[in-house]
């Protein structure tokens, strides 16, 4: 019976598990996309880690407030030693085992900085705002990520976009090869050899930019993925199945996005924070000869049964005794020209972030303003793009329409065919410019998403 | 050949026989059900053929879909630059082959179309006799979209159709210049061999129906 149960237990196991559905793949929108990347990608991760580091540079220079303590404490084998300086006869046993016992020492310093002229305090705020610099430069890479994300999640749409004309076209064109090549072995005189091979060459074309359609979306989609944090292999759709003429084409004003760019911007932030930091930095360098003023401390203990304690108050034993004390005291460490040098390093970092907030304040309002008039531009080009698109597939089905009822043409609904792809390419290359364009326009004032 | 098939839809609302009225109704409800009548007809799979049983299905439909166009408008208006230059029997001759090679092309291919097509109807404009209707269609996986204007008129109790205008270009307008730049460059003989060498071709490859 046990036999049965375990053989129906292992035929069990080896059977194929029940057939569950594959989970479908998550389908996102670009604003989730852009979220999902911006809680799990590298970079960020990255940039996280730094203002982490900073931080801990900072609670490391907070750390010179308070005391340190330095100690050491040991316990040696001593030989027996009788009498003290002042003996005539001191008499000195190693022979025999109990000649030899133990030595112990411990000593221990303690010193806390009262006072340091503010140096200490000049540092603590360099490193305070250079934390700060880098909060501000995690923003950056942040909004960066977003534009990435926007980037490959539209560039994927425009292939997607591509590929029903793509296919279309090249379906319709082997149908006319196939028609033309009939006609030609019949012999009929409508077709020559010459028409063969430009449908050839159209088919060779039309199959190029498919593959290179193709290979784009899987590239796109890939590259979407990994600003995400997910394998290449993993599932993942996007809700939009193609590029769409905007919802909402009213743009507010340039002055709008030229406050909020003001308001936003990073930069400004790490320009700021950079100015105190490299200025309390310089401070904190010209202040490196003056002196620590400290309250210290010391003690220290010394036994050796071994030897004779030599009591008199004048007389140094380092083997038995109890010394100690508090002491206020001033530590230098003089070296007027390194600090001179550090200082002037300071000062050319300070220049540094003054010419960058120049450079910014004339090139943030560029790139917004850039961003701006692109985003218009290829709308209106998509606006005139889509007239074009509609006014070829006319072409298109008048030119088929007369060819079918022999008032008209192939050339001229092979010519509308053509035509109604390039028109349709140029439609779509003009709406990813546009979303590429208002990507661009998020990330010069420093908005990450649409939300 | 998707612009083919559309052609052929449009091309079969214009120019079948004008057989017995078909049920009344207003004209959006005519486009329905005119649509509804394409969307049975059988298509042949890729490589094969129509059963007979579908033959003979199709054919039934294409005598319905007669009654929904009025043929003697639609040809008659798109020859009237071209009229003088063709006599009576040339005339009478045109218009039957013509229809017949709008069956052989246009039938057989719509149903395709309307069964893949999303499309939406809108109310007709009605003034007076005649009336307008627009249908939207849109075939999602093929990046298709396309806007068809169907003019009606009443004839007696029911509507037929007498124009089609895609994208607001009119069919029978287009015919109409297409017609007349054939006649001024290779006369009403020339028009005659294009129809008739075209309706040859399509006559020896597609169904042919015995009305």
């Amino acid at each position: 019976m046990r036999k049965l149960v375990f053989m129906a237990a292992v035929l069990t196991a080896s059977l194929p598990a029940a057939g569950f559905a594959d989970a479908p793949a998550p389908i996102v929108t670009v604003d989730q996309a852009v979220e999902k990347a911006l809680s799990s990608n590298g970079q960020i991760g990255e940039a996280q880690g730094k203002v982490a580091e900073y931080e801990a540079k900072l609670s490391e220079l907070e750390a010179l407030y308070y005391p340190r303590i330095w100690g050491l404490t040991f316990v040696a084998p001593m030989y027996t030693v009788r009498g003290t300086g002042l003996s005539a006869d001191v008499e000195r046993r190693t022979s025999r085992l109990e000649d030899w016992g133990p030595y112990t020492h411990f000593k221990a310093q303690a010193a806390l900085p009262l006072y340091t002229f503010g140096r200490l305090k000049a540092g603590e705020t360099a490193a305070e705002e250079r934390a700060a610099v880098e909060k501000a430069r995690l923003r950056d890479v942040r909004n960066a990520v977003a534009l990435e994300v926007k980037r490959y999640y539209h560039t994927r749409l425009f292939a997607l976009s591509m590929l029903p004309p793509l296919r279309n076209g090249l379906s319709s064109v082997r149908s006319a090869l196939a028609q033309a090549q009939t006609e030609y072995e019949e012999g009929s005189g409508t077709v020559t050899q010459v028409d063969l091979s430009q449908l050839e060459f159209g088919i060779s074309e039309l199959e190029k930019h498919l593959i290179v359609a193709e290979e784009g979306e899987s590239l796109a989609l890939s590259a979407l993925k990994h600003t995400m944090s997910l394998p290449f292999d993993s599932a993942l759709a996007q809700a939009d199945a193609r590029l769409t003429y905007p919802s909402e084409v009213t743009l507010p004003a340039l002055a709008t996005f030229l406050v909020e760019a003001a308001e936003r911007r990073p930069e400004w932030a790490q320009i700021k924070h950079g100015k105190k930091a490299t200025l309390a930095l310089a401070d904190a360098e010209r202040l490196a000869n003056a002196p620590v003023l400290f309250l210290g401390g010391e003690f220290q203990y010394d036994w050796t049964p071994m030897r004779t304690d030599d009591t008199n108050p004048y007389h140094y034993d380092p083997y038995n005794g109890v010394t100690g004390g508090l002491a206020l005291g001033l530590q230098f460490d003089l070296n007027p020209w390194a600090a001179k040098a550090k200082t002037r390093q300071a000062e050319a970092m300070h220049d540094q972030v003054l010419a960058l907030q120049q450079f910014a304040k004339t090139g943030i309002p560029l790139q917004v303003k850039k961003a701006y008039d692109e985003t218009r531009y290829w709308l209106r080009i998509a606006e005139t793009a889509e007239r074009g698109s509609r006014a070829t597939q006319k072409w298109s089905v008048f030119a088929f329409a007369a060819f079918k009822t022999g008032t008209g043409d192939a050339k001229d609904a092979l010519q509308g065919l053509a035509s109604n792809l390039q028109a349709r390419r140029a439609y779509f290359e003009a709406l990813l410019n546009h979303r590429l364009a208002y990507a661009e326009l998020e990330y010069a004032v420093g908005r990450p998403s649409s939300n | 050949m998707r612009f083919g098939i559309i052609l052929s839809t449009l091309l079969l609302t214009l120019f079948a026989q004008a057989a017995q009225a078909g049920p009344g109704g207003n004209p959006a409800d005519r486009t329905r059900e005119m649509s509804d009548v394409m969307k049975a007809i059988a298509s042949a799979p890729e490589g094969g053929k129509l059963s007979p049983e579908q033959e003979a299905s199709n054919c039934k439909r294409y005598t319905e879909l007669d009654g929904y166009f009025d043929y003697d408008t639609i040809v008659g208006t798109a020859l009237a630059s071209v009229s003088t230059k063709m006599g009576k029997p040339e005339t009478t001759e045109f218009k039957s082959k013509f229809r017949e090679l709008i069956r052989l092309i246009a039938y057989p291919d719509s149903g395709s179309f309307f069964r893949r097509a999303k499309s939406s109807i809108a109310p007709a404009k009605v003034q007076g006799v005649t009336a307008t209707v627009i249908m939207e269609s849109v075939i999602e996986d093929e990046d298709f979209r396309n806007s068809v204007r169907y003019t009606w008129a009443k004839q007696g109790d029911t509507w037929r159709i007498t124009d089609i205008a895609f994208d607001n270009a009119s069919l029978v307008k287009d015919y109409q210049n297409q017609f007349k730049r054939i006649v001024d460059k290779e006369g009403a003989a020339g028009l005659m061999k294009r129809l008739n060498t075209k309706h040859a071709e399509e006559k020896a490859k597609r169904l042919v129906c015995g009305n």
